[in-house]
């Protein structure tokens, strides 16, 4: 027969200063944990919700980032035409030729500055990329020197307000509009008109291009042919592939948090050990008369299992509720591979909760097995007999 | 009995109890050393540098290149001892794994005015100058890759679509993130026809004295300011910087998440400790009966707890020394970090922390437990 799991509730209650503490330092590492992997979350999705499925990006072969790579314009030519490639209303292909560059800013409120990526799009390039949305302000106008600034850029780097006017190329550019891009990698990116930009920076080539394909199928034949083609030396990939080779920019921040974690929830291991061995040595004879009463030694063994399984996943819950206020907080920064910097909010979703709570939970079972062991192995006489 | 000896016998009466207390401590000194060490690291990136050293780079960011013949007109203003230009050329050496180490194209006759620090064997500076695809390499990445003197080197570009094949002339000592790079001539790389002729990434200055270097920094600027290439320049400290604040808070995450655990430590220690005054209340009234001053008796358990988080402490930071040094951080962190070496200094930080932290978990208890009169504590029942 099982112990009444209210039996474990009141005992926690009666030691309830060496239980708050167990819990509270339970929580705390259980929040730095959540926390930690909140941020490369973060990181993560906005790389990984980055691109359709249908849209098709070429660059140079050999260059690991649209910054490194160059195409020629004869090349963007022949590819806008490329069977699978999909037509507009108009009759237009859905191609976009556009130019990366990275110029450096200074942060808000710092003196240093980081590397921010502008890019050159055309109205084809917006009509690629319709979760980006203008929310104070205006579209840039072609020909015009004028950029729209992502909302996160903006909220972290000087000069980027509406109104305000940016040095780069040959001169000032004017901020007209802030955008949203609904979470993706361009909210870390300033957009302006791809040919005023080419005309500034006397580019004759494009840095990267974006097709849109017809239907799946299309989207392995226009990579097929782009890679099999021999006059020009590029790599297709499909858009999201792109941004998610991205994410192992998250790699040291999730080594960081794995590192912490598990060494501090090895120590946390200890303290709820500690913890529960006192409470069997306090409970010597409460446990004795309960082996008295007929309670079998496995229903002992799991009662004090049940019990430091209890206190560690009260200390997970509070360490869940303690990171929770962290979500959806900007931070920044470096993405080594496109050079510049990416912004992005802390996330905790569901799933990372519920990491944090298993992870409590192994601290309770590791902490408690050797007590709960201990407790069931007493002799009740001896126990009795000693008090 | 001396009073140390019986402080420790008390402090490890309990056995399982002090050690895992002392493991938690331990492991917490651990990961806090191992964090602080980071910090300071990069901190010391910072520290290497030579005040008397510029670096002129374009405006607008460093990806944008800088013409040649600027060098001619920077060497022209009074102040500057020598001026040369780096280009970063971040190609592929084997893979992406075994490329730890960065790669400039260079000038050979001026690059060791402006870094005297690196030191190559006069005939080996020789040889590297008269090759035109020679490179030289820091010591410890020649003896990571097992590099000798003739070997060839090819570096597969992914800026620039060439790939070089150098021959290794020289291995020169320097600072560990010196002996990080290799250095090959930039004329090499020019000979490749596309966009980069006639172009170099930064400048590297040497100015004469502390005092010009505002004055040089500012008259570099004005030259170039109306030009199609405008230029910053800036102390070399001040361009590491710039890569540090491009990681973003770090200093920020590390200092919060050692707070937190300190403070975790800070609960685990303060529950033992009270753990073991409330099982031994009857002793203390023992020990005051014998005549034992209260303040005698709190001295003495708080010395008990600082003893258990010290030695805990002190376990966890050289244990994190011991384990930083022995393993290739290099490799691991794709030649991010040349070192993490947990040093003495920060070891006997550790120490003071746990010291403390053993302190201000064992007074309240101790306090609490010495107040009480012998009668009450001997009729406690624990």
């Amino acid at each position: 027969m099982a112990i009444p799991l209210k039996y474990n509730f009141r005992s926690l209650f009666v030691r309830r200063v060496s239980t708050a503490m167990t819990v509270l330092s339970i929580a705390l590492v259980v929040a730095v944990f959540v926390g930690v992997m909140a941020l490369a979350t973060g990181l993560e999705m906005a790389l990984v919700t980055t691109g359709d499925p249908l849209n098709v990006l070429v660059r140079r072969r050999g260059s690991d980032s649209e910054l490194s790579s160059f195409i020629s314009r004869e090349a963007f030519q022949a590819m806008r035409f490329l069977p699978g490639v999909q037509m507009n209303a108009d009759g237009a292909p859905i191609a976009s030729g556009e130019i990366v560059v990275v110029i450096n800013l200074p942060k808000r409120g710092e003196q240093k500055g980081s590397n921010v990526t502008i890019r050159g799009v055309s109205p084809v390039g917006l009509a690629l990329r319709p979760q980006l949305h203008i929310v104070e302000g205006r579209l840039f106008q072609p020909g015009l020197r004028e950029v729209i600034v992502s909302r996160r850029i903006s909220e972290r780097f000087e000069h980027t307000s509406l109104g305000d006017r940016l040095r780069f190329g040959k001169g000032e550019w004017k901020v007209v509009g802030i955008f949203d891009a609904g979470n993706t990698a361009f909210d870390s990116e300033i957009w302006t008109d791809v040919n005023q930009l080419a005309s500034d920076y006397h580019r004759e080539s494009f840095s990267s291009v974006l097709l849109r394909a017809t239907d799946e199928a299309a989207v392995k034949e226009i990579i097929n042919r782009i890679e099999n083609d021999r006059r020009y030396n590029l790599l297709a990939q499909p858009e999201v592939e792109y941004y998610e080779e991205q994410t192992k920019a998250a790699g040291p921040i999730k080594l960081l948090g794995m590192f912490i974690a598990i060494v501090m929830g090895i120590g946390a291991c200890f303290a709820a050990m500690n913890t529960m061995y006192a409470a069997v040595t306090y409970r010597t004879r409460e446990i004795a008369t309960l082996r008295v009463l007929g309670f079998k030694r496995g229903s002992i063994l799991l009662s004090f299992l049940t019990e430091s399984l209890l206190l560690a996943l009260i200390g997970g819950l509070i360490g869940c509720v303690l990171v929770l206020p962290i979500h959806g907080i900007t931070t920044g920064t470096a993405n080594w591979q496109t050079f510049s910097e990416i912004a992005f909010a802390f996330r905790i979703t569901p799933e990372l909760l519920l990491w944090g709570m298993s992870f409590a939970a192994l601290m309770g079972l590791f902490g408690g097995i050797f007590p709960a062991r201990q407790a069931a192995r007493q002799s009740p006489a001896a126990a009795l007999r000693e008090g | 009995m001396s009073y140390s000896g019986f402080v420790w016998r008390n402090g490890t009466r309990n056995k399982r109890r002090a050690i895992l207390t002392m493991l938690s401590v331990a492991l917490a000194l651990f990961v806090l050393s191992t964090l602080v060490t980071f910090v300071k690291e990069i901190d010391r990136n910072l520290e290497e540098t030579n005040p008397l050293r510029l670096i002129t780079r374009h405006a607008v960011s460093l990806t944008n290149p800088l013409p040649v013949r600027y060098r001619a007109r920077i060497e022209s203003i009074p102040g500057v001892v020598a001026v040369t230009p780096l280009t970063w050329f971040g190609g592929i050496y084997i893979d992406e794994a075994h490329t730890d180490f960065m790669q400039f194209a260079c000038d050979a006759k001026t690059l060791f005015d402006v870094y005297p620090e690196i030191a190559l064997p006069p005939e080996q500076k020789e040889a590297f100058i008269k090759d035109r695809t020679g490179v030289i390499v820091g010591r410890r990445k020649a003896e990571k890759h097992g590099w000798k003197l003739g070997d060839k080197i090819t570096l597969k570009g992914a800026i620039y679509p060439v790939d070089l094949e150098l021959t290794l002339r020289g291995i020169f000592a320097g600072t560990p993130n010196q002996e990080a790079a290799i250095y090959f001539h930039r004329e090499y790389l020019d000979e490749f026809p596309g966009w980069w002729q006639g172009t170099v990434g930064t400048f590297w200055i040497r100015v004469d004295a502390a005092d010009s270097v505002p004055r040089v920094i500012e008259a570099i600027d004005a030259q170039f300011r109306n030009s199609d290439a405008p230029t910053r320049t800036e102390t070399e400290r001040a361009f590491n910087m710039g890569f540090v604040s491009m990681l973003g808070n770090l200093k920020g995450l590390v200092a919060a998440i050692s707070s937190v655990i300190i403070f975790t430590i800070l609960l685990v220690t303060a529950n033992t400790m009270a753990m073991s005054v409330r099982e031994r209340i009857r002793e203390i009234a023992v020990l005051k009966s014998l005549g034992f001053r209260r303040r005698q008796v709190v001295g003495l358990l708080i010395s008990e707890g600082m003893a258990i988080t010290l030695t805990g402490g002190l376990i966890g930071c050289l244990g994190a020394r011991l384990i930083w040094t022995s393993i290739d951080l290099a490799a691991f962190s794709q030649g991010f970090f040349q070192q993490l070496e947990v040093s003495w200094r920060i070891i006997s930080l550790g120490g003071l922390v746990a010291a403390l932290v053993g302190l201000l978990s064992t007074v309240i208890p101790a306090y609490h437990a010495a107040r009480l009169t012998v009668a009450e504590g001997l009729r406690h029942v624990g």
